[in-house]
């Protein structure tokens, strides 16, 4: 499990190596794995001429940042100011956001190259990686296979090799799911940690920007490189950001590790559950605790999630009516035909069928019972978190019932998909931090993964707990054909 | 069916949305589909939520302010720059059949 | 009042909408500005672009406070920001975050007087919104222009109860509301500019009913006649269609001005449902209490308040406390006089009079970071040509010592606009003291008198009516410095003298 990011970013300032052969590194890989289609927009100029630069001051011996010189993608629902921002969307051909969202502002501060923008679901609706505009992208691990969503290009790119990190958002799993999938590690931080500002909003009570790389080092070094308050954001938190790092090696004797055994009883592939018992062990042989914890409201997460967060999208996608920006539809004889005919023919059926549904919830007579229920079952699940870390230190879980699915699932019911979610939304709900550790494979070569969750603004001690499995877990192939960027595995 | 035909139609009016122009069975697929989900979002009715208040924000936020500095726009050029239709100052969209909205 | 319409009572209640005098807009720090060039004071987040997020400025939040504690509001510790969606070109967002269910104020009213009695209409609630932009009809074709300059602009919106009951009252009322937003610093009262605007629901009831008719929204009236005007024709136009056996529809009208009538608006939302849910953008807006009492501690004096003490304190008539209360930066440089030893009523006059014309005039104007009325033509911050309370207040002193006449008060204010030395030595310097030594006045009139002999002899002979040629021709000779009443009284001495 190397630390990717450090390990480059120390040899581009020592000169070791220069940003450009990094960045030219990313390209080359993006255009041989073109067929995984992780890429919806490549900015190779600007991204080899900031990385000339970082080269140019690092041989004049000038401070540079932890990132220096290290090529990422960052998902294309988060805005630059190079390139464009699609959303993966026929709302947004061609969009150029005149700001930087905070987050690629930090990462730019810290010297990281940004290549351009990974592929996802569209608005970031959607757990597959097939509703994307820019079409379906793919698992490096199998080409039967999704990736995930909604950061799918994301995780892709980065289990690909094309890049040694990238950052996703997760709304209700779209960080942890698809890193699952894809094998490689993904946090959702705890909600206000770091700042959605340039962040298409989703979900806002629920969105969270999050870090997706190779190994629990490099992500949670990309995380203290974005997190943090910013007035820009009024629900960024005003805590001062803690130390993600120095706890990594500290192990977990005594560490408490709470299991939801009967939330697990039924529902759940025996492969993941198998990595979940595994994990247990591993964790009790290394010096922890793991005892049984209850999540009562479990069950009722998923639709209150889908509740909430559709209702959010659809007051949130209300600005894209074919105005100021995105598609216009070419014949209207009045304005309420260029909204209502510019909305259908830009947004795909998958966001069309969240903003019906949210506007419907939201609407006279079905607020109280819909949505206010909904926050009402919010505070439950709140609550039930509040009881389980009194009990225990980390949460253990699995991130998804299953392995990545199918592709192209004609038979795929819709709300199995919405059922799926059970094991990440309520992290979203409570705003707690969360992330997706690979374990391994199952029988089919597919990647496995557990779920690691943590008391709010306790990252620290989900990177510790995470760090130590993942140390005793050992090396993990990379996916057969693909190398990680640095080719060492992961 | 948890939902009707006319009544996604006219949640679609009020979210601007023209059905008519996407494939009609795509459209039956969607109305079964949300049919579907609303049916299955009901089960909360029967969580017991007696006494429980909603939650808006799921961290312990308070309101901070902003001082009341102004800071200059990036001025009309780039606020217009990915305008579908404008007259270099200004949004233009189809006449809006209404006293102006200039008083 | 008709026989028909007595059998009627009109109800009427206000909605407000008061821009808040920031520099910044509510939720961006964009400028707020009047007149620019269009879309030239919009950034991500007034344009509503994506990942735009709104930070809610404090000075808003202050200025509202100071509305709500000055019409006595009781102020919510806890208030929320809720979106109000619906589509529309100038709501950049789809929605505008508004406040819904726990708005920042509750109750308190507004205090005014009408006819010599003092009334107080109450208050429903007030809350903070942002503004939305403009759109205009271009000639480029048949497009609408959408400029979003405005939108985000800081307002509060004031509703009252519906409980006024003439357009007399209302348009009174509204009056009062404005000054003492303006007393505030809260608003810059310019209707013209849309900075205040009126909306009247008005409905009607057969005299004696309890229960509320169908309310109409008359929306945008931007000056006093407008509201008055709309008020009373809407009213007349419900009476009109009730008598006649028919309906009224709940909806909103404009007033056409040209017509005299109100019009029916074209909903902005076809069925209005705005879904308002709390804003995941914006976390509950906290008021501790010493904000609280800090704002309350700062307030200004209220023009009822200041009307009360002009009368009270200073002897001034109601009718001259109300004058001098409505022109903006009298109230402290009447005060500013007084103090300096100024006779109250003097000062008074001079202000409603020579003072309010030159100001009418576009010569002069208030000043409020100077304390003083200021010559216009010497540009922004002029260091000279002041008239602040104690320079006024001696001029009302010369007046009052008949140092001057009034005639030569207006020539001598104008002086003290290109100047910055004394009245008194500017009177001195200019010669412009008044005559009143009697020798010297008597000898200009006997001059008069003997030039004009057939004059003279006309009077003599019962003709009271040409004195005042006599007047005139004493007025003239003297350069308008001879003191009227002694001209009188000495010219009717010495004509009866040679009798």
């Amino acid at each position: 499990m190397p630390d990717q990011l450090s390990r480059l970013a120390a040899a581009v300032r020592t000169g070791a190596t220069t940003s450009r052969s990094l960045v030219e590194r990313a390209l080359a890989r993006e255009a041989s794995a073109r067929a995984l289609n992780a890429v919806t927009s490549v900015t190779a100029a600007e991204a080899l001429a900031t990385a000339d630069a970082i080269d140019a001051a690092a041989r004049a011996g000038a401070p540079l940042g932890p990132l220096a010189g290290v090529p990422l993608l960052v998902k294309d629902n988060i805005c630059t100011t190079d390139g464009v921002t699609t959303c993966a969307s026929r709302m947004l051909p061609g969009y150029r956001s005149p700001f930087d969202a905070e987050a690629v502002r930090r990462l730019r501060q810290a010297g990281a190259v940004i290549v351009g923008k990974a592929n996802m679901d569209e608005f970031a609706m959607g757990s597959t990686g097939e509703t994307s505009a820019a079409g379906p992208c793919g698992n490096p691990w199998s080409a039967a296979h999704v990736p995930g969503g909604s950061s799918s290009g994301s995780a892709a790119a980065v289990a690909a090799g094309i890049v040694p990190a990238s950052l996703g958002s997760d709304t209700g799993g779209s960080v942890r799911q698809p890193a699952a999938f894809c094998g490689v590690v993904g946090v959702k931080p705890t909600y206000g940690t770091v700042s959605r500002r340039g962040l298409v909003a989703y979900g806002s009570s629920l969105d969270q920007i999050g870090p997706l790389a190779t190994s629990v080092a490099d992500a949670a070094l990309l995380l203290s490189v974005i997190a943090g308050h910013d007035a820009g954001d009024a629900t960024s938190a005003a805590q001062p950001t803690p130390d993600y790092l120095g706890g990594l090696t500290a192990g977990v004797q005594g560490l408490r590790v709470g299991v939801p055994r009967a939330l697990l009883a039924s529902g759940v592939e025996p492969a993941v559950l198998a990595e979940v018992e595994r994990a247990a062990a591993i964790l009790e042989e290394a010096g922890a605790r793991v005892v049984d914890v209850a999540l009562p409201h479990a069950p009722v997460a998923a639709p209150a999630y889908y509740i909430l967060a559709t209702a959010e999208a659809s007051s949130n996608l209300s600005r894209f009516d074919g105005v100021r920006y995105g598609h216009r539809t070419g014949d209207a004889a009045d304005i309420d035909e260029l909204y209502a005919r510019s909305r259908a023919e830009g947004f795909g059926p998958e966001v069309i069928q969240r903003i019906l549904l949210g506007t419907y919830v939201l609407s006279a007579g079905y607020y109280d019972a819909y949505y206010r229920k909904a926050q009402q079952v919010r505070t439950l699940i709140i609550d039930d978190y509040r009881a389980v870390f009194a009990a225990c230190d980390v949460l253990l879980t699995p991130p998804s019932p299953s392995t990545a699915f199918r592709t192209g699932d004609a038979s795929r019911d819709p709300l199995q998909m919405y059922l799926a979610d059970i094991f990440t939304v309520s992290a979203n709900l409570a705003g707690i931090p969360a992330m997706s550790l690979p374990m391994g494979l199952d029988g089919q070569g597919l990647p496995t993964a557990v779920q690691l969750s943590a008391r709010a603004f306790r990252e620290p001690v989900l990177f510790q707990a995470a760090a130590e499995l993942e140390r005793r877990r050992g090396a993990l192939p990379s996916a057969p054909g693909y190398t990680l960027f640095d080719g060492a595995d992961a | 069916m948890a939902i009707e035909t006319r009544t996604v139609h006219a949640v679609a009016t009020l979210a601007r949305i023209d059905l008519d122009r996407l494939d009609p069975a795509r459209v039956q697929g969607m109305v079964e589909q949300l049919s579907r989900v609303i049916g299955w979002v009901e089960q909360l009715s029967s969580v017991d939520t007696s006494d429980i208040e909603p939650t808006a924000h799921p961290v312990d936020l308070a309101m901070r302010l902003r001082d009341d500095v102004a800071v200059p726009g990036p001025g009309a050029d780039v606020i217009l720059r990915n305008a579908p239709h404008s007259d270099g100052s200004s949004f233009l969209v189809p006449q809006v059949v209404e006293e102006d909205t200039d008083a | 009042m008709s026989s028909t319409e007595s059998a009627w009572e009109t109800v009427i209640g206000l909605e407000v909408h008061a821009q808040l005098a920031t520099r910044s807009k509510i939720f961006s720090s964009a400028p707020v500005a009047f007149g620019q060039p269009p879309n030239s004071l919009v950034n991500d987040v007034c344009a509503g672009l994506p990942g735009a997020l709104p930070v809610l400025n404090r000075e808003a939040v202050a200025l509202a406070l100071r509305a709500g504690l000055a019409l006595g509001c009781s102020i919510q510790r806890v208030s929320v920001f809720a979106r109000k969606n619906y589509f529309y070109p100038d709501l950049p967002k789809g929605y505008q975050i508004s406040q819904f269910e726990q708005p920042i104020c509750l109750g308190g009213a507004i205090p005014y007087e009408l006819d010599g009695e003092q009334h107080s209409l109450r208050l429903t609630r007030i809350h903070m919104e942002e503004d939305a932009g403009k759109s205009t009809h271009t000639a480029a074709g048949p497009y609408s222009a959408i400029d979003l300059n405005r939108a985000g602009t800081p307002l509060v919106e004031i509703v009252s109860e519906p409980e006024l009951h003439s357009a007399e009252h209302a348009a009174a009322c509204f009056r009062e509301l404005r000054s003492i937003l303006v007393a505030l610093g809260v608003n810059d009262g310019n209707m013209a500019e849309g900075s205040l605007r009126c909306d009247a629901n008005v409905s009607v009831r057969r005299r004696g009913d309890t229960t509320l008719g169908t309310k109409v929204e008359i929306k945008n009236l931007n000056s006093f006649k407008f509201l008055r005007d709309a008020i009373r024709a809407e009213s007349q136009r419900q009476i009109d269609v009730l008598e006649r056996g028919g309906a009224l529809v709940q909806e909103t009208r404009l007033w056409h001005e040209v017509e005299r009538r109100t019009v029916p608006m074209r909903t902005k939302e076809g069925s209005a449902d705005y879904r308002y849910f709390p804003d995941p953008d914006l976390p509950p807006l906290i008021i501790e209490e010493g904000w609280i009492a800090t704002v309350r501690a700062n307030l200004p004096e209220l023009p009822g308040a200041q009307r009360a003490r002009l009368q009270q304190q200073h002897g001034l008539s109601a009718y001259d406390a109300t004058v001098l209360v409505a022109l903006e930066g009298a109230v402290p440089v009447f005060d500013g006089a007084v103090a300096a030893g100024a006779p109250p009523k003097g000062v008074a006059n001079l202000l409603s009079g020579i003072v309010a014309a030159s100001i009418n005039e576009g010569r002069l104007r208030w000043d409020a970071a100077a304390s003083a009325f200021v010559p216009v033509a010497a540009g922004p911050a002029p260091s000279s040509g002041r008239v602040d309370g104690p320079r006024l207040g001696e001029l009302a002193g010369l007046l009052h010592d008949g140092v001057i006449s009034s005639n030569a008060a207006r020539d001598v204010l104008d002086r003290m606009l290109a100047s910055d030395a004394s009245p008194r030595r500017i009177v001195d310097e200019a010669g412009l003291q008044q005559l009143s030594d009697t020798d010297a006045l008597d000898a200009i009139i006997r001059e008069v008198i003997a030039s004009m002999p057939d004059a003279a002899t006309s009077y003599r002979s019962g003709n009271r009516k040409v004195l005042a040629l006599f007047i005139g021709r004493v007025m003239k000779s003297s350069s308008g410095r001879a003191n009227p009443g002694l001209v009188q009284e000495r010219l009717r001495a010495l004509l009866a003298e040679t009798e």
